[in-house]
């Protein structure tokens, strides 16, 4: 009887745990990539839902050599999003490692060999009911310096897909370029495995 | 009565709320001192991942595999040393070190214990392996994964930094899995009876904590029931924040699969029948491991 009871819960257990690890939730996601000065590459892009009301992108990713400089940050191409960039940070830094410092979209003081670790939120532009939200995310943040209300410019891009660009702050050169892509809307849209 | 000598006295962790603030002192927000000393992580999110490592995703290759133990070097160095630890001497780190349950444990103790949730009718060894079967095996065939959505290493510390103003432990909570998680942390940690609930459902680390600990019982210490000197008042069974102790035909005995040595049996057998020790005669102190 006992093993009985014991191999049912077991069957529900996986069973739950089989639709939690297959269902997304589609208003964050999180990709990895590498910053270099030859555009980089992303692991993979970040898979979101459309439709909802503000999403959450979670960037990691590590500065490949040479480069060494400033990084300029922003969200590109269409649909336009308003949104903000923090980084991840100690609350209390005891100043044993150098970071770079992220002031609104720039990243500055950026080394080879640095990781990073960026969290943008984002919300429709288009969406008013939702500036609430993201003003009151914003107003969360106790130090300005590192958050700013930025707004993807969908115009430069004309209709080209959302997109997190990294540029070169001296240069302009593209160092990374992360695709945000609507998996429902998308014909082949699924999993390609983004974790988040 | 020779060998109850043998048993160590009772109180053997004395000072274990000590060794769980020193926990959240080395890996919790605001300092995170060993993260911050070692490698300048801020979080678990990163080399000091302990969850991801033994992953297998579909597709990868062996190289990105273990690109993977490479990328969470100081992930897997812990998780070496959980296992070490735990070989030798239980499931110390879950009891003692452990940032996470620590906390959860430490929040529960100042949750009133009238409303704390009540999860001991719940076979625990069954939900725990068959949430980690799906966690092992789910990236692997393609199915998806529950290893970043349902973290508890990201969630907790996040509470910490959000509590502080962290802009970016904020934005963790301002999404669908970060109130899922936040969900998670309070009904099988905060509001739990005995705080522990999600180490016992829900962590894979623990799973496999549980795992070392069970099959490595007779070469190292372990919590033990001395049949001989108990008197079956199941007052141990009680107390005990895994539901790691049952009684059957033969008496009571100790889940080592589920048994974190935080001591509280011990402190409660007025029998001294409970101790932390080897086994040295098996006859007398009975051990068992659920089989699933």
């Amino acid at each position: 009887m006992f093993k009985w009871k014991t191999i049912i819960i077991f069957a529900l257990a996986v069973g739950v745990s089989c639709g939690a690890a297959s269902y997304r939730f589609g208003d964050s996601a999180h990709a990895i990539g590498m910053l270099s000065n030859k555009g980089g590459k992303a692991r993979h892009g970040f898979m979101i839902k459309s439709g909802k009301e503000g999403y959450t992108l979670v960037m990691t990713g590590v500065v490949l050599p040479p480069y060494k400089g400033d990084v300029n940050i922003a969200l590109e191409g269409s649909p336009a999003m308003r949104y903000s960039i923090y980084d991840s940070k100690p609350i209390v830094d005891l100043g044993i490692h150098r970071r770079p410092k992220l002031e609104g979209s720039l990243l500055s003081g950026v080394e080879s060999g640095d990781k990073l670790a960026l969290w943008v939120v984002m919300t429709p532009e288009s969406d008013q009911d939702l500036e609430g939200l993201f003003e009151e995310n914003a107003a969360a943040a106790p130090d300005p310096s590192t958050a700013s209300e930025l707004l993807s410019d969908a115009n430069h891009e004309g209709d080209l897909p959302l997109k997190l660009s990294f540029y070169a702050a001296d240069s302009g050169k593209s160092l990374l370029q992360i695709p945000v892509v609507f998996a429902d809307l998308q014909a082949d849209g699924g999993s390609n495995g983004a974790h988040h | 009565m020779a060998h109850t000598t043998d048993l160590t006295p009772r109180g053997i962790f004395p000072r274990r709320t000590l060794y769980l603030l020193l926990g959240l002192a080395l890996f919790m927000p605001p300092i995170v001192l060993l993260l911050q000393a070692s490698t300048g992580d801020e979080s678990f999110c990163g080399s000091w991942c302990p969850r991801m490592f033994f992953l297998w995703r579909e597709g990868s290759s062996l190289s990105s595999f273990f690109f993977g133990w490479l990328r969470s070097w100081a992930g897997v160095l812990l998780v070496l040393g959980i296992i070490g630890v735990t070989f030798f001497f239980g499931r110390l780190w879950c009891s003692h070190l452990c940032p996470i349950g620590g906390t959860l444990e430490l929040a529960n103790r100042i949750f009133p214990k009238k409303l704390s949730i009540p999860y001991g009718s719940i076979p625990a060894v069954p939900v725990r392996y068959g949430y980690f079967a799906v966690y092992m095996i789910a990236p692997a065939i393609g199915l998806g994964s529950l290893a970043c959505n349902y973290c508890n290493f990201a969630a907790v510390p996040r509470v910490f930094g959000a509590a502080f103003g962290s802009p970016a432990d904020i934005a963790y909570f301002l999404r669908t899995a970060g109130i899922i998680n936040l969900a998670l942390i309070l009904l099988l940690g905060v509001m739990a009876r005995g705080g522990r609930a999600y180490c016992n459902f829900l962590c894979p680390v623990g799973a496999i904590d549980g795992l070392v600990a069970r099959f490595s019982s007779r070469f190292g210490k372990r919590v033990r029931i001395d049949l001989h000197s108990c008197s079956n008042c199941g007052k141990c069974v009680s107390v005990c924040p895994t539901s790691a102790i049952s009684n059957n035909e033969d008496g009571y005995q100790i889940d080592q699969l589920s048994c974190m040595p935080c001591g509280k049996c011990q402190e409660v057998c007025h029998d001294q029948a409970i101790g932390y020790n080897k086994q040295e005669c098996p006859s007398r102190l009975r051990t068992q491991g659920v089989a699933i």
